[in-house]
């Protein structure tokens, strides 16, 4: 599943750029190239961009870097091979530079050397989001054309005023019009979604898919003893006993399998009561009582406080001695329950051979108390010290120099694609050591991509609107890490609506990256002086939430596109509009359908 | 790493020009002037300024009770900054947007504000070349102007004259109106810890827990202060600065207490809007606006002729009253540039997301009257800490962008003059099958450009005056109290 959407979006780095091909627009090779893509029909966009090198690296020329976010379902492989071996050699345009001696007479020729070239250099994204952009173009394009359509046809009929004040009535009276149009008989079907998007959006199916698989996954390892074990009673019912070698085997093998059904059991529920008191603390007991919701709130705020404050730095610290020793200790319970559970009734048995059931339950229930007192007056304490800390100590931050600065070529490119779909190519390196922190990148990104495939399924990672695609490349044998997105507005506001909307996800994607000196490749920037992401708490709080020192990293990390392809310039609301409109104007006539078109066609 | 203490507002109001705490809006003239300071007259430009920097009224003498009888406000476009020898640091030069500005090639794409036919910029101008020096002033009503004694020969001068009509009698008292007749200045954000002081007790009795989506952290408008994101205010720094003992603030920068303003003068097309007017009637211009022409929301439910104070005015949100814009429309001019909770997931999150992206206007009407060309207008003068954030966002995002949100066409009033883009059109869901109105181009934007409002210890930096000057500044107009 997470295979099929990082196929999705993929970079070609080849390195060792020493071309002076001209991209420039309506020159032969941008030509090429938008003809080109336009006709393989299924890259949504696309992008070309130099890489300066490192400043470590043996070879000083940058490399250069083609984006492609395509369509579900189509291997990447496939895909590169249709874009080489196309007839107008639009891909041999752009990469010729790479055959000083002009490459090979043979077309066919050119085209192996330069999917030989191309091949290893490919890179297919280690984690991404899709959002609006699950549909294809030619989906898009025509439900766009449904869109205009139909706000043609409201205009006159409103014209007419043949449907009064009756929204219903003009709701029906433009269904109407859409049915009788045989041009739109496409729209007869469902508008297609992918799974998650469409039959397995709710949360009944998601947790039925869990809990399916999980089962089928018991059901599978009992199978895996049980099987064994009824072929040697069938073949001692039929010929005598096996050999005795044989019933070591299958005793080893059942005793195995019955290992694995009490670990996955037991795992099952430490993840349940985990879920649960998750669920008891963050959700339950915030909607119950007021002051715990306020604490909580204050908690996280402290915790994400770009600012240093007497009450952010005393809660940090209470976190790293109090709460992650706590978490360490359930964590260390919890394995012994689930691999050694013996270890605690043991335990538990010993300490309570002389209590009465009673003098037990009292017990934990003092506990209960004890904990809750703890905790009531614990949060007093800190919020009577941060007061006094915050009147007596003045708060502070570092200082963050060159903030706010935009290069000109980073500028220009925004500047070209302020009517369409914007775009940013990021470009940092992981912080050393680099096999680590590939690690912990690779691991954030499956999350994030998960969380995007299967419970984001609106258009909008967290609450972050807008983005068309997002995807993240460990390159360079992971020295580097590289971040393409493409995103309706403005670079700041799209980093404000990560900042807010996706703070975790962000953090978690970013914070183990660095940003080392580089010169610059072409019209593009050079970094200077190196810069660090911004310190987080935890791994997930704080980071991106400094705001100022966040755009610094991101601006600073940015490279200007030579090229950028965009099947279809439509905003992501749009396209959420149009296929909305299309199920409305085709389904069953009710209140939600009606008021869906009629806020289709408001201007 | 070094660390960065913030200064108290409190203690820095005398450092502070006197528009960002408050509009003047008992002081019902205005002009403003556009200077451009002619070569090789940067040193009479600079003493010309030096003498009428005394007239700049700083935040401690106006607020609750306090009132000016006059007022000036000094700002500088980034050529003009650089025109009067003042060069940025290299670790804390000025954001990008301000050092372009709004009149370059750059900003008009990103402002969607092409094609642009303008008579003056920060970066170029037809006749003038950039324009260095803003200035603002204020007068009682009728009062002649202040600034008199503009050497031609030093600069090259444009003049927006105050509109003797722009204040009306509502309600027993006279209120701002601009050209198309409606009230202006409303919906403004309070600045916690400044503003905020001025009326908070009778504001927030009021209006209760709705008063705190207009609170705005003061680092949204002043440079160096927390920001919305809990943090300082980013301050560019000038050579000569930290020597020159100007700084009232241990280790502030030159651009501490200052703050940014996004100008634009903007043409009214009186008889377009009033031929709309006659055809659709107010209701339709209300709906358009987002407002009634009195001030009153549009959803307001009681005796419109009982008078209320502009806080009460502003007391409403979208997302639970009027979702789909059944009474504001969602593409009315009101509603666009300051959604309220309606654009994000929940009415938290969009609070919070709007006030990322507030601006505090001091424009005021004008009236320009000349043989070819009689015309009402508004010179807009919105105050921002982060240009980019703030004023480019609005105008680009929400403005300017004919995708807001699911719509498709740009503000109803301030959107693009762009002929090729007109007639635009305009949906009132409130009427049962969403009437749909054709709209004109009402307005046309003239000028505009970025410029620096800074401190007013920055200011005396910029004009050459020595540090001991304190007097000059002190004490200029005499204080009235009310």
């Amino acid at each position: 599943m997470l295979e099929m959407v990082r196929q999705q979006m993929i970079c070609i780095v080849v390195p060792g750029w020493e071309g002076t091909t001209e991209l420039a627009e309506n020159g032969p090779v941008f030509t090429g190239l938008e003809d080109l893509l336009r006709k393989v029909d299924v890259v949504q966009f696309a992008s070309v961009a130099l890489l300066p090198a490192r400043a470590d690296a043996e070879e000083e020329t940058p490399s250069l870097m083609m984006e492609l976010a395509i369509e579900e379902g189509i291997d990447p492989y496939d895909m590169l091979y249709r874009l080489i071996c196309h007839p107008s050699e639009a891909m041999w345009a752009l990469y010729r530079s790479y055959w000083p001696d002009g490459g090979p007479p043979l077309q066919s020729e050119r085209n192996r050397q330069l999917l030989d070239k191309l091949m290893p250099c490919l890179s297919i994204a280690d984690g991404g989001f899709i959002g609006a952009r699950d549909r294809t173009a030619r989906q898009i394009e025509k439900e766009q054309a449904l869109l205009q359509w139909t706000r043609g046809q409201a205009r006159a009929l409103k014209a007419t005023g043949q449907c009064g004040d009756d929204r219903a009535a003009f709701a029906l009276a433009l269904a109407q019009r859409a049915f009788q149009n045989p041009s739109f008989d496409w729209a007869l079907e469902p508008a297609p979604r992918s799974y998650w998007r469409g039959k397995g959006a709710s949360t009944s199916t998601k947790i039925g898919f869990v809990v399916g698989a999980f089962v089928l996954g018991l059901v599978a390892v009992w199978l895996v003893g049980a099987v064994p074990r009824g072929a040697v009673g069938l073949w001692t019912w039929l010929f005598g006993a096996p050999h005795p070698d044989v019933l070591v085997v299958v005793a080893f093998i059942s005793k195995a399998s019955r290992w694995v059904l009490g670990v996955s059991l037991r795992t099952a529920l430490v993840v349940l009561v985990v879920l649960y008191f998750g669920w008891l603390f963050l959700v339950a007991l915030p909607a119950l009582f007021k002051s715990w919701r306020l604490w909580l709130e204050s908690l996280w705020r402290e915790l994400d406080r770009p600012t240093e404050t007497w009450s952010s730095w005393s809660t940090y610290w209470v976190g790293w001695l109090v709460v992650v020793p706590l978490a360490l200790a359930v964590v260390a319970f919890a394995m012994v329950f689930i691999f050694c559970p013996r270890i605690i009734l043991d335990a538990y048995h010993a300490a309570t051979k002389e209590l009465y059931g009673w003098q037990i339950v009292a017990l934990v229930l003092l506990a209960l108390v004890a904990l809750i007192v703890f905790v009531n007056v614990f949060s007093k304490v800190n919020q009577r010290v941060a007061k006094t800390g915050n009147w007596f100590f003045h708060p502070y931050e570092d200082d963050v120099p060159r903030a706010q600065q935009v290069h000109a070529s980073i500028d220009r490119c925004e500047g070209q694609l302020v009517g369409g779909t914007a775009h940013m190519i990021s470009l940092t390196d992981l912080r050393s050591p680099n096999g680590w922190s590939a690690w912990w990148i690779r691991t954030s990104l499956r999350i994030v991509t998960f969380a995007g495939r299967v419970f984001f399924t609106e258009g909008r990672l967290g609450t972050a609107p807008g983005i068309h695609f997002g995807h993240w490349h460990i390159i360079e044998g992971g020295r580097r890490y590289l971040f393409c997105s493409n995103y309706d507005g403005s670079f700041g506001g799209y980093l404000d609506d990560f900042i807010n909307g996706a703070t975790i996800g962000t953090t978690l994607a970013w914070r183990w990256t660095t940003l080392k000196p580089r010169g610059s490749a072409g019209a593009g920037p050079a970094v200077d002086k190196p810069r660090s992401f911004p310190p987080t708490r935890f791994g997930v709080f704080r980071g991106v939430k400094c705001e100022l020192k966040f755009k610094s990293y991101a601006r600073d990390s940015m490279l200007p596109h030579l090229y950028r392809f965009d099947k279809c310039k439509t905003p992501v609301d749009q396209i959420i509009l149009a296929t909305g409109l299309r199920d409305a104007l085709f389904g069953e006539r009710n209140d939600r359908n009606d008021d869906l078109i009629m806020r289709a066609i408001e201007s | 790493m070094k660390a960065q203490e913030a200064p108290h507002l409190r203690d820095q109001l005398k450092d502070i020009q006197g528009m960002l705490r408050s509009g003047y809006g008992w002081l019902q003239s205005s002009r403003f002037w556009l200077l451009s300071i002619r070569d090789g007259h940067e040193d009479a430009a600079r003493a010309w300024l030096a003498a009428k920097s005394g007239l700049v009224v700083s935040a401690a003498r106006i607020g609750k009770g306090k009132r000016v009888e006059n007022a000036v406000a000094i700002a500088f476009s980034y050529a003009g900054l650089t025109k009067l020898g003042c060069r940025e640091t290299e670790a804390h030069p000025f954001p990008t947007p301000f050092r372009s500005g709004m009149g370059s090639k750059l900003r008009e794409q990103l402002l969607r504000d092409t094609p642009r036919d303008w008579r003056w910029s920060d970066v170029d101008g037809a006749d003038c070349g950039p324009v260095h020096v803003l200035i603002a002033e204020w007068t009682p009503k009728g009062a002649g102007p202040l600034i008199t004694d503009i050497d031609e020969k030093v600069f090259c001068v444009i003049k927006i004259e105050n509109d003797p009509c722009s204040f009306h009698d509502i309600g027993g008292e006279e209120k701002l109106r601009e050209a198309f007749g409606f009230r202006d200045g409303l919906a403004q954000p309070v600045i916690r810890g400044l503003k905020q002081d001025d009326d908070v007790g009778k504001d927030r009795d009021e209006i209760g827990p709705l008063y705190d989506d207009r609170l705005v952290s003061p680092g949204e408008f002043i440079l160096g202060y927390r920001n919305e994101y809990n943090e300082l205010t980013y301050c560019p720094n000038v050579e000569g600065w930290t020597q020159s003992g100007h700084a009232k603030y241990p280790g502030g920068r030159f651009a501490l207490n200052g703050s940014y303003l996004a100008v634009r003068q903007i043409k009214q097309n009186v008889k377009a809007f009033d031929a709309f007017r006659d055809a659709y009637g107010q209701e339709v211009c209300n709906k358009v606006m987002g407002r009634q022409d009195n001030g009153l929301p549009l959803g307001w439910k009681y005796d419109p002729n009982n008078p209320i104070s502009d806080s009460q005015a502003d007391a409403f949100r979208f997302r639970v009253e009027d979702a789909n814009g059944f009474v504001c429309p969602r593409g009315a001019h009101i509603r666009r540039v300051n959604p309220r909770d309606s654009l994000g997931t929940d009415v938290e999150s969009s609070i919070t997301s709007t006030k990322l992206h507030r601006l505090l206007r001091r424009g005021r009407p004008y009236l320009e009257e000349s043989k070819d060309d009689t015309h009402n207008g508004i010179f807009f003068i919105a105050c921002n800490a982060d240009l980019e954030r703030q004023f480019e966002f609005i105008h680009q995002r929400w403005v300017r962008n004919p995708g807001f949100g699911t719509l498709h066409a740009d503000d109803p009033i301030a959107g693009t003059d762009d002929p090729t883009a007109l007639p635009k059109t305009f949906s009132m869901p409130g009427l049962a099958s969403g009437q749909e109105v054709s709209l004109a181009a009402f307005t046309k934007t003239l000028g505009g450009g970025y410029f620096f409002l800074p401190g007013i210890a920055a200011l005396k930096f910029i004009v050459g005056l020595p540090v001991d000057a304190k007097e000059t500044i002190a004490e200029p107009a005499k204080v009235a109290a009310v």
